[in-house]
């Protein structure tokens, strides 16, 4: 027997005959590459076996995760419309809030037609108040404008965000039906063993 | 080998297998499923299983066992 016509690899994986057993050892006696050869297979199994293999591509998916999703401040920090909308609102919020306590009640100018600077003074305030409101309107529409844009944008990119999601389920899904048929296999086999032991 | 380079050179050999060969590496070392019972798991013959696995730990013993270096411990 020589080096050629014995399968080393199927001795080492425990898968040779009796017979042909003891031949590979006395060759593997005689024959010092067969021993280094054997010696590297063992050496290889032994560091294969020192680390489990986990499926690490896996885990690639779970980059989208809710976890890696902006909270809901987070995406307002950093849109430039979105705040200037918040902002806007706010500003608007405060004007709207703060006009009661500040501008004097219709009633009042009545009461004091005789003080004309009273009256000149409402005027002023209803004047700067009107304006006040239409730059903020104005400003409302700007933002509106460009949050409709971005919100169109962003639609968009979801879309194409959910086909790309769409078709990686797809995969996943095939691999997964394929990884279940092969543990069916496997169950199978392990009952047939089961039976044949029985 | 640190515990840390051994399990990296162990993820990169692994890495150079097609899904096939690590699959075959998988169920002969990791599961200890004899040729028969892979040929059967796979429906496929024992021949291409064998040469599956064979080629896959060729690749293996090249990377993570190379010839000349005795690292017996």
């Amino acid at each position: 027997m020589n080096c050629t016509s014995i399968d080393l690899k199927e001795y080492f994986f425990g898968e040779t005959s009796a017979g042909e057993r003891r031949l590979v050892e006395e060759h593997l006696h005689s024959c010092v590459a067969c021993r280094d050869e054997l010696e590297r297979l063992r050496l290889t199994q032994a560091s294969l076996l020192s680390v489990r293999e986990e499926e690490v591509p896996r885990r690639i998916a779970f980059v989208s995760d809710k976890v890696f999703e902006p909270r809901w401040y987070q995406r307002l920090w950093g849109s430039a419309p979105r705040l200037g909308f918040a902002s806007a609102a706010l500003l608007a919020l405060a004007i709207f809030a703060h006009a009661p306590f500040f501008r004097p009640a219709p009633q009042s100018p009545p009461v004091t037609t005789a003080a004309d600077p009273a009256a000149m003074e409402t005027r002023i305030r209803q004047e700067v108040a009107s304006r006040i409101d239409a730059a903020v309107q104005q400003a409302l529409r700007e933002s509106e404008t460009r949050q409709q844009r971005k919100t169109a944008e962003l639609v968009r990119a979801a879309e194409q965000r959910l086909e790309m999601e769409h078709r990686a389920g797809l995969l996943a899904v095939q691999e997964n039906f394929d990884v279940l048929r092969k543990r069916m296999n496997v169950l199978y086999t392990a009952s047939a063993d089961l039976g044949v032991r029985q | 080998m640190l515990p840390v380079e051994a399990s990296l050179a162990v993820a990169a050999a692994l890495g150079r297998l097609s899904r096939e060969q690590r699959e075959a590496v998988e169920l002969k070392i990791y599961q200890g499923f004899k040729f028969e019972e892979m040929a059967a798991i796979l429906d496929l013959p024992v021949s291409t299983v064998k040469s599956r696995l064979y080629t896959a730990i060729e690749i293996l013993k090249d990377a993570l066992a190379p010839a000349g270096i005795r690292e017996k411990s």
